[in-house]
């Protein structure tokens, strides 16, 4: 009976995770039933003047012009309607995309797109940044490809930060603050079922945040088109309990604390090798 | 023809006479050379004829790129039929499959040739050149020449924008859109001819010549009128066609700076959508500047957003026409209707943020963005309650040209109401970039502006070609068309809602996209069905043509000056001096035998509560004066 | 029959076809620049010092004489108009020329200046100034294209009034005129905006980048 949810288009959403997610899909049912509402008002108006008002040889058209009052009552209806939609999309609009509404972070990671995946740099155990292209915009000469974050590795509060590639993890139920931006072309940094899309640009840097309720394993896409592995940019993502995530964290703190001590390497060049074994 | 209201005895009149106006007229031209009358031609029905076919041919050609790249998405990665090995190798791997990258340059240039040498030069071009001059009941356009010009400039581009074929790379990947930077050709020396850089110049010279077009358009309404043809006796498709020029004319010029300065970003090495420091981009040092790429997106939809409004009011005009003239009743509201096209297109110039809002600009732009979107709604629902408006109580004619007049308007309703969740910009950050969008374009441009296109090519074949197109085939046409497009269509918004994004080649390597992938199947097979429907039509025109009835001079009875031309216009469309004495939608008067009252017949009438009374028939009246 | 028919009547608005098809394209061809002039703006705000110092390497002398050429043009080109109108062919020909001249010694110190730009390394894809350099050579090209598209036809009226036939249509003139003074008034706009308006805080510039 999997074809009878063609009636009912809400169902084919992929499952919500995120705080607010709930109010876009919910805005968007608001908009769903009052476009049913409209499509079965004006499509039954239309049929039923086809019938109706079908051709006979013994009838003639009616010379009318139109009158102002119906008019203009179809006129201000719509209009109050779509006030009416556009005033409470705002409120949900401002929530999620306004920087001053962005919430305080438990959680602060960097992402970075390249043709074809995605990066992600971890404040570390610090649990703060050194500096790097986002945090002081001079260190944008510092970006390779190597190094696409441009950290500055001679700063000790950058020499914990790692990163880690088409894959990241997240604690359930906090705040995450993510910094976007691209090495190279446009690309958007899309997880469908935490409903968050946001196109990241090189040379600027995009706030994007949410806030899971639900552990899982989902996947992460790419929506905006960069080239001929565009369709291929996929990577996943972990919710995951707070003792689930600070295990993992923990562990990856240690493997830079690990790679720094025999020899000072430049940058954090080892969590890559790392990261893409997996 | 079997009708209450008998034949008019000015029909049969006109009938008649028509043999010696025909052939006087044709004389004058004879010695025009043969490509002077068929090639370079500066008659403006010629000119509409060759948009005609040039753009019919390339719907051919859009359409099939269309079917490759349904193939490649329902059947990932598996050769196709019956075509696949015979392919190039650039397109296909050697199993027949459709290569990775070629997928993308299908898609580019499926909406960059159904946009740009499709819907603008069917709908503006084409309809602009027959209709223009004969409904004002005058001989030509204002600028005959710089008219042909606008013709001439197309058929150049399509061959530019098809042969970057035998280009290294082959053609634009990047889409319609064409985002830089990855429309930026990185790394590349300066001077390099890409596929980018091809399409470069053929949007360029199209927006040329849709420029010179509008700038004919708008003089010759302005200036060529009718003796006693004020603006507001103007049919509804004149006025969408007018103020479509007056978009055109601001629009256009801003796209064609975008692709200037995108050009020499691409050519020249400027920087003008490029940041610095990009790692793929070594030759821009730290000082040369940055550079905005979100820079072009604003620039693109400040026409581009405009321009889809170009694709669709001269289509709403001509269904108006079409839909009062089979229910043979007034159009409901007909100053409404007019100053709602001029409210979307004045609306329409203000609201190109809406395809901006997940691109990074500032959020707070999208909320008015948003408000401003919501708005443009407002003029459009007023069109489709006055299309509602006007069959009631009518006297409908299913006609092929009118099926296809209601299939734009259900179409478009469905179609706009999928545009208002987008335009709520909370909505758009999920929906954004997925099919749902790739389903709202195909009802407003499919659904919409190709109906309304078959619409005007039903109802003025016979204008154009002095034959009747046959109605059967028409039929057959348009209920194939219309099934198999729904068909193919509708299911794109539950794909979309699945997630699907537009433009990837597999969507068979995401776990979330599983659900929807019967979804794919089904639409490509409604698709290749609605691409072979289309055969239909080709041959009810070329059959018509040759074997057609042979037309009336006014075969749907109807109010405008085409109407009063004979069927098949020489150089010079009239033969006899028109002069109007009323507006385009006088059916079904009171007081008078026929159902209709063409506007250049003499008489007096009034007007009571909205309706208009016969006082004298046949009285000259001397309303307008000497003009 | 068809030489009876009165279709091809006098224009409904009075003007000439030509003329209104002109102010109808004018209005696109400042829609075009007003394309670039919106970049402009928008990335000059971004990069204060790269525009500042790149407005520094300008050659303002030139400019100026190009803007009085321009103008001087602009005033010949009314009185050719005023002079064909009032059948004076020999004052046409020779306002007419004036404005071909003027013209040209626009292109040409427009060459030198360019030539200029290119020995000094000043032109885009170089480590400095691509940016601002972006825009001067697009505002001013375009603009010189515009130039050269309104001297070829003067050139073809001016070389037509020496034939036997002559050159009598005073409305043609005075479209292109439209034009002429289209052309003239976007470089009143190019030239503050590339050569006059530095960015105040300019020349702190190179030490706060970087
Ligand atoms: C002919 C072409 C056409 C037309 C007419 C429209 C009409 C509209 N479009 Fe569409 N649009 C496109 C062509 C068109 N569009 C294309 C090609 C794209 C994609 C470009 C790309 O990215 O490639 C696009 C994309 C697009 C987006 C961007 C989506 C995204 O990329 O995320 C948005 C967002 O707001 C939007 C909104 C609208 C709206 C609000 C209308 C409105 O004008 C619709 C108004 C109509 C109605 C509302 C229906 C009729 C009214 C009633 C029946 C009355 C009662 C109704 C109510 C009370 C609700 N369109
Ligand atoms: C008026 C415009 C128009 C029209 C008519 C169409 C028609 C069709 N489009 Fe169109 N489409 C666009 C405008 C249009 N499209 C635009 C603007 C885009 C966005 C592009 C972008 O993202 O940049 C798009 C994108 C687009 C996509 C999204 C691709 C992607 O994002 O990856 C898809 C996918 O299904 C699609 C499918 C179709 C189909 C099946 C048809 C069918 O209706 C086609 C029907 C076929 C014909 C009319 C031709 C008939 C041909 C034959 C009978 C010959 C058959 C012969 C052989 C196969 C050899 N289109
Ligand atoms: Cu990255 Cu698409
Ligand atoms: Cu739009």
């Amino acid at each position: 009976m999997d074809f009878l949810k063609v009636f009912d288009m809400l169902a084919w959403f992929p499952e919500n995770i995120s705080t607010f997610g709930g109010d876009l899909d919910a805005l968007f049912a608001i908009i769903y039933y009052i476009s049913v509402g409209i499509f079965f008002l004006t499509f039954g108006i239309l049929g039923f003047f086809l019938v109706k008002y079908r051709y006979r040889p013994d009838r003639r058209g009616y010379n009318y012009h139109g009158n102002n009052i119906v008019e203009l009552t179809w006129t201000i209806l719509p209009t109050i309607l779509f006030a009416a939609i556009g005033l409470y999309s705002d409120e949900i609009w401002e929530r999620t995309k306004y920087s001053k509404r962005v919430p305080k972070a438990d959680l602060e990671i960097l992402v970075m797109g390249k043709t074809f995946g995605w990066m992600f740099l971890y404040p570390g155990a610090d649990g703060k940044f050194g500096r790097n292209a986002h945090n002081d915009r001079s260190a944008r000469s510092l970006i390779t490809l190597d190094n696409p974050f441009g950290i500055d590795s001679n700063d000790v509060y950058g020499k914990d930060d790692f990163f880690v590639e088409n894959q990241f993890k997240v604690p359930v139920n906090a705040n995450i603050v993510m910094r976007g931006s691209s090495v190279d072309v446009l690309h958007s940094f899309f997880l469908p079922n935490m409903r968050v899309k946001q196109d990241v640009v090189p040379g600027t840097w995009m706030n994007i945040w949410f806030n899971s309720f639900k552990p899982g394993h989902y996947e992460i896409a790419c929506a905006e088109l960069c080239g001929t592995g565009h369709g291929g940019m996929r990577g996943q993502y972990d919710v995951l309990s707070k003792t689930d995530f600070d295990k993992w964290s923990d562990s990856k703190n240690a493997e830079m604390l690990a790679a720094q001590t025999p020899a000072p390497m430049a940058s954090a060049e080892p969590a890559v090798a790392d990261s893409t074994k997996k | 023809m079997s009708t209450a209201v008998t034949h008019s005895s000015e029909a049969e009149h006109a009938e008649h006479a028509e043999h010696a106006h025909d052939h006087g007229h044709d004389h004058a031209h004879h010695d025009l050379p043969w490509y002077r009358k068929y090639v370079f031609s500066t008659d403006h029905k010629v000119i509409a004829k060759q948009f005609m076919l040039a753009s019919l041919i390339f719907l051919f050609v859009g359409g099939a790129f269309a079917l490759f790249l349904r193939w490649q998405l329902a059947y990932p990665g598996q050769p196709v039929p019956v075509i696949g090995t015979l392919l190039p190798s650039q397109w296909v791997d050697n199993t027949g499959a459709i290569a990775q990258d070629f997928y993308y340059q299908l898609v580019t240039m499926h909406g960059s040739i159904m946009i740009f040498l499709v819907i603008i030069p069917l709908a503006v071009g084409m309809f602009g050149n027959f209709c223009i001059p004969l409904m004002l009941g005058t001989d030509d356009m204002a600028l005959p020449r710089l008219n042909m010009w606008s013709f001439w400039l197309v058929p150049p581009a399509g061959v530019i924008i098809m042969s970057a074929f035998y280009v290294d790379g082959g053609y634009a990947a990047a889409g319609w859109t064409s985002y830089p930077p990855l429309s930026g050709v990185i790394n590349s020396p300066t001077f390099t001819v890409s596929g980018q850089t091809l399409w470069l110049i053929a949007v360029f010279l199209i927006g040329f010549s849709s420029i010179m077009g509008a700038v004919n358009y708008v003089t010759t309404v302005l200036n060529k009128r009718a003796k006693g043809m004020k603006l507001f006796d103007m049919p509804l498709t004149i006025w969408g066609l007018f103020i479509t020029a007056i978009i055109i004319t601001l629009g256009t010029p801003v796209l064609a700076a975008a692709i200037a300065m995108l050009f020499m970003d691409n050519f020249f090495h400027t920087s003008f959508f490029l940041p610095d420091n990009l790692i793929a981009h070594t030759r821009h040092g730290i000082e040369a500047g940055a550079g905005q790429p979100v820079l072009w997106q604003h620039l693109f939809w400040f026409y581009s957003h405009p321009a889809v409004y170009i694709m669709i009011l001269p289509l709403m005009g001509i269904v108006s026409d079409v839909i009062a003239t089979f229910s043979r009743k007034p159009i409901y509201g007909y100053k409404a209707m007019v100053f709602a096209i001029a409210g979307i297109a004045f609306l329409g110039f203000i609201v190109w943020g809406h395809h901006m809002f997940q691109s990074g600009m500032n959020p707070l732009l999208g909320t008015t963005f948003m408000l401003s979107t919501i708005v443009i709604a407002v003029p459009s629902s007023i069109k489709v309650f006055n299309w509602l408006g006007t069959l009631w109580r009518g006297n409908i004619k299913f006609t092929t040209a009118m099926l296809n007049a209601l299939a734009f308007v259900s179409m478009f309703i469905i179609g706009g109401l999928s545009g208002v969740f987008m335009a709520s910009a909370p909505v758009d950050i999920y929906i954004h970039d997925t099919y749902f969008i790739v389903a709202h374009i195909h009802y407003v441009l499919f659904g919409g502006s190709l109906f309304g296109i078959f619409a005007g090519i039903y109802y003025w074949y016979p204008k154009m070609y002095g034959k009747m197109l046959n109605e059967s085939l028409g039929r057959k046409h348009f209920y194939w068309s219309f099934a198999a497009f729904n068909a193919t269509f509708f299911p794109m918004h539950i794909i979309g809602l699945g997630g699907h994004m537009r433009r990837i080649h597999d969507p068979s390597i995401y776990e979330f996209l599983k659900p929807i992938e019967g979804w794919n199947k089904f639409v490509t097979i409604a698709a290749i069905i609605l691409g072979f429907s289309q055969l239909f039509l080709v041959i009810n025109i070329l059959w018509s043509l040759k074997y057609g009835k042979k037309a009336p001079r006014n075969p749907w009875r109807a109010n405008t000056l085409e109407w009063a031309a004979p069927p098949h216009p020489g150089h010079g469309n009239f033969d006899r001096d028109i002069v109007v004495y009323r507006g385009p939608y006088e059916f079904s008067v009171e007081g008078r035998e026929l159902d209709y009252w063409p506007q250049w017949e003499p008489g007096k009438s009034i007007s009571v509560h909205h309706h208009t009374i016969v006082v004298d028939e046949k009285q000259e009246s001397n309303a307008f004066g000497t003009h | 029959m068809s030489s009876a028919l009165n279709l091809a009547h006098e224009p409904v608005t009075k003007i000439p076809m030509g003329k209104l098809a002109m102010w109808a394209f004018l209005a696109s061809e400042l829609m075009f620049f007003t394309g670039f002039f919106g970049a402009f703006i928008v990335l000059r705000n971004s990069n204060y010092t790269v525009f500042g110092e790149g407005s520094h390497h300008l050659n303002v002398a030139m400019a100026l004489t190009n803007t009085f050429i321009l103008i001087g043009s602009s005033l010949t080109m009314a009185l050719s108009i005023l002079n064909l109108e009032k059948g004076n062919v020999k004052n046409f020909r020779l306002f007419l020329g004036l404005t071909i001249l003027g013209g040209f010694g626009f292109l040409i110190v427009k060459y030198f200046e360019y030539s200029g730009k290119w020995h000094d390394g000043l032109f885009p894809g170089q480590e400095h100034h691509t940016l601002f350099f972006s825009f001067y050579f697009l505002m001013t090209g375009f603009h010189a294209l515009h130039v050269i598209g309104g001297v070829i036809p003067m050139i073809f009226m001016w070389l037509k009034s020496f034939t036997k036939s002559g050159y009598n249509h005073p409305v043609k003139v005075e479209t292109l005129g439209l034009y002429w003074h289209f052309v003239d008034l976007m470089w009143i706009f190019i030239f503050p905006a590339l050569y006059l308006m530095i960015p105040y805080h300019a020349a702190a510039g190179a030490a706060v980048h970087h």
